[in-house]
């Protein structure tokens, strides 16, 4: 990509490098899309195009297909919002026939994001996504509930991180991304074990689990009761979560939670994250990713930043 | 590759007024109202200001009137929570930032017999379809609400067009005494009582009417009441799922099922009528399908639900019809009666 394309303020100035290395992965840009943010890529279209980002992630594929949590699936609260879709997707095999070819469409890279609801799940998925080439890499969504264990989340213990990531790694050969769930007491503990079972990238992180009342009618507003918190509001815990994991693990990170500009998507970068993924604000306008991708060229001219891996982790004192 | 993002120029607010109870009027001056701003399609509004996230989510609200010449936009909207009330105290000069028009509008057809259903400010979507429509074929609208307030400004504007107008009020201070869907059998020759005994009772009906978009906020001092309708509402919803489930596999079901509408005291339609059009309460579409569904006259529901993007990308808008999931905002707001189940 030419920055040409972008409304960026020309100066004489050398244009920036934009390229980041995650591990395998090789990304034109930093800013990526969040999954259940941005479909399947096409819906936006009318808006933007996908192919500017360094990569696109798509909505959470589970091997049956699920039809999802009842209405309301979404709920506002103080600069932030909720949800409880439930991983509404067409399952595995449908997505291969429908789906995975017109992914092989974007000249960007694309991202899977796999759930399971038990560790077999996740060994299904990721044999059977293994051949196409149309996927640049797999994002392991740990944050959902393993139903072999009562409903707790795979996410919020360190041994089940381990195994599912080892399991995944075992049969996927390309980049394997384990994305956390922010639902921990120690951040570091499951970014640990992700590392030991073998995997590529961290991302981080997944909704924090609320919920919301409504006093009039004595009744929840989501129809599933809780649901993940996303948006501004998470903005800080993301960024600490992004810092701490950084400081402790020798593990390339995507890193999220309430990107809404590229102040924000530069912030997780000088906390030590080589890239971005832009999850509510596409929800609020299209063409957000875009937006902030422009917001941190500029920034590269201003602060005359040949090389934008020079910022990753550079945080001063 | 281009780059240009094809987002709509924020709408400068050319007047916001006060037009009934809780209704306000708002006409936006936008760039281009082409031909793809059609009846039944939606606008995603951003009220908070650019650098703040506060209300975070857009709202989305109907194309109310659309003036293609001078291109403005009228939305009709009612003050029923936070975003609207902001939406209220917005004046004149002030721009506001949309997407749109989102969504699938309604069929346009010509020569035909219709009949509009609205129910209180589920009208608003009606009124640019009527217009449009009024030309090529014969309308009668059914306006129902509480009181005769809340019909009055749409009583007004309807009447500009050449269309016939029927209102039902709950307490009669308005045309009808009753339901609009105790109105539509009426215009329909088909038996008032029927409705009573089937479970969507006449009173629910009517405390859904016009509270649809208020009883969010409003204050509930009947609790016992309140919950009960919703207990029914939501009976009545499997109750539903289930007619519609066994209908194809299994005709012997579907048969006594026919014969149970038919024992609930509807009696053989009438009028003539080739299509149907409906807005309004959730409680009030399902007894328009059903008499939809009874006579066999095709028609077309505008739904709402809760909107993330509205653009089909989060899935938050999901409704349940006969093709499984479908987003709101995507594949509608516009349905065909026959495939929602409500
Ligand atoms: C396709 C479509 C068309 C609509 N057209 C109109 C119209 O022409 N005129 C009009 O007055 N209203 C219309 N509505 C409803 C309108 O969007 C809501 O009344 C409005 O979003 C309420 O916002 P609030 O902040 O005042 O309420 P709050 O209750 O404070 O809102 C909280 C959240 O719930 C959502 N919400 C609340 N009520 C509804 C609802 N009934 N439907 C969808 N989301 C809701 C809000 O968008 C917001 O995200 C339409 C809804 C849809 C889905
Ligand atoms: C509507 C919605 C759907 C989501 N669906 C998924 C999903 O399927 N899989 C997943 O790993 N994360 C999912 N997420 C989480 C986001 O990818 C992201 O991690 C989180 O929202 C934090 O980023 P944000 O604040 O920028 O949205 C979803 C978030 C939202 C708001
Ligand atoms: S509101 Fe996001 S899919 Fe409909």
């Amino acid at each position: 990509m030419s920055n040409d394309e972008l409304s960026i303020d020309h100066t004489a100035k050398n244009e920036p490098d934009l390229r980041v290395r995650l591990g395998p992965l090789q990304l034109k840009n930093p800013v990526l899309t969040a999954s259940g943010t941005f479909g399947y890529g096409d819906e936006v279209r009318d808006f933007m195009d996908p192919n500017v980002l360094g990569a696109i992630t798509v909505k959470g594929l589970t091997v049956e297909p699920t039809s999802g949590n009842k209405t309301p699936r979404i709920a506002e609260t103080p600069a932030g919002m909720l949800n409880s879709i439930g991983l509404e997707n067409p399952g595995l095999e449908k997505f291969i026939e429908e789906k995975i070819e017109l992914l092989g469409e974007f000249s960007t890279e694309v991202l899977v994001n796999i759930s399971g609801h038990s560790v077999e799940d996740f060994i299904i998925l990721s044999e059977r996504l293994a051949p196409f080439e149309e996927i640049a890499g797999l994002e392991v969504n740990v944050s959902c509930p393993n139903i072999d264990k009562g409903g707790m989340a795979f996410g919020t213990d360190p041994d089940l991180v381990y195994e599912i990531t080892r399991k995944v790694k075992a049969r996927y050969d390309g980049p394997v991304i384990v994305k956390l769930s922010p639902n921990v007491t120690d951040i570091v503990e499951m970014a640990q074990a992700a590392d030991e079972g073998g995997a590529d990238i961290l991302s981080l992180i997944n909704t924090l689990l609320g919920m919301a009342i409504n006093v009039q009618k004595r009744e929840t507003v989501l129809g599933n009761t809780m649901g993940g918190l996303s948006g501004p509001a998470v903005k800080p815990v993301a960024l600490r979560m992004v810092y701490e994991v950084a400081e402790a693990i020798d593990l390339p990170l995507i890193g999220m939670g309430g990107i809404m500009n590229s102040e924000d998507a530069l912030e997780f970068l000088l906390a030590g994250a080589s890239a971005v993924s832009v999850g509510t604000a596409n929800l609020i306008d299209p063409a957000a990713s875009v937006n902030i991708l422009e917001g941190i060229i500029n920034y590269c001219y201003e602060q005359e930043i040949d090389d934008i891996n020079s910022i990753i982790g550079a945080l001063k004192g | 590759m281009n780059i240009e993002k094809k987002k709509p120029k924020p709408a400068e607010i050319l007047e916001n007024k006060k037009v009934g109870t809780d209704y306000y009027l708002m006409k936006l001056k936008t760039d281009n109202i082409d031909e793809k701003w059609t009846p039944g399609r939606f606008v995603h509004l951003k009220i908070s200001t650019p650098q703040t996230y506060d209300p975070l989510l857009r709202r989305p609200f109907s194309l109310f009137d659309i003036d293609r010449k001078n291109n403005i936009l009228s939305l009709l909207y009612c003050v029923v929570g936070r975003g609207t009330k902001i939406m209220s105290r917005l004046v004149s000069g002030e721009k506001l930032d949309f997407l749109g028009p989102l969504g699938q509008g309604f069929s346009l057809p010509e020569g035909k017999t219709i009949l509009a259903v609205g129910g209180g400010m589920g009208t608003a979507p009606l009124f640019l379809l009527c217009r449009e429509l009024a030309f090529q074929n014969s309308i009668t609208l059914i306006l129902g609400g509480n009181l005769c307030t809340d019909v009055e400004f749409f009583k007004h504007r309807f009447g500009e067009l050449d269309i016939d107008i029927k209102i039902a009020t709950m307490d009669g201070s308005c045309g009808y005494k009753g339901t609009a869907v105790d109105l539509m059998k009426k215009h329909l020759g088909v038996n008032k009582d029927s409705i009573s005994k089937e479970p969507t009772s006449e009173q629910t009906i009517s405390k859904n009417l016009n509270n649809k978009r208020t009883n969010d906020k409003k204050p509930n001092n009947k609790r016992t009441n309140n919950k009960q309708p919703n207990k029914k509402e939501s009976n009545q919803k499997e109750k539903n799922n289930k007619e519609s489930g066994s209908k194809e596999p299994n005709r012997e079901e579907s048969i006594i099922q026919e014969k149970k509408v038919k024992d609930a005291g509807f009696i053989e339609q009438k009028k003539k009528l080739d299509f149907l059009y409906t807005c309004g309460p959730e409680i009030m579409l399902s007894a328009v399908k059903k008499i939809s569904d009874h006579f066999g006259i095709p028609g077309e529901v505008s739904l709402e639900e809760r909107m993330g993007c509205g653009i089909g990308i989060c899935l938050s808008c999901v409704c349940d019809t006969q093709n499984g999931n479908q987003r709101v905002c995507k594949e509608g707001p516009i349905f065909r009666l026959q495939e929602v189940i409500l």
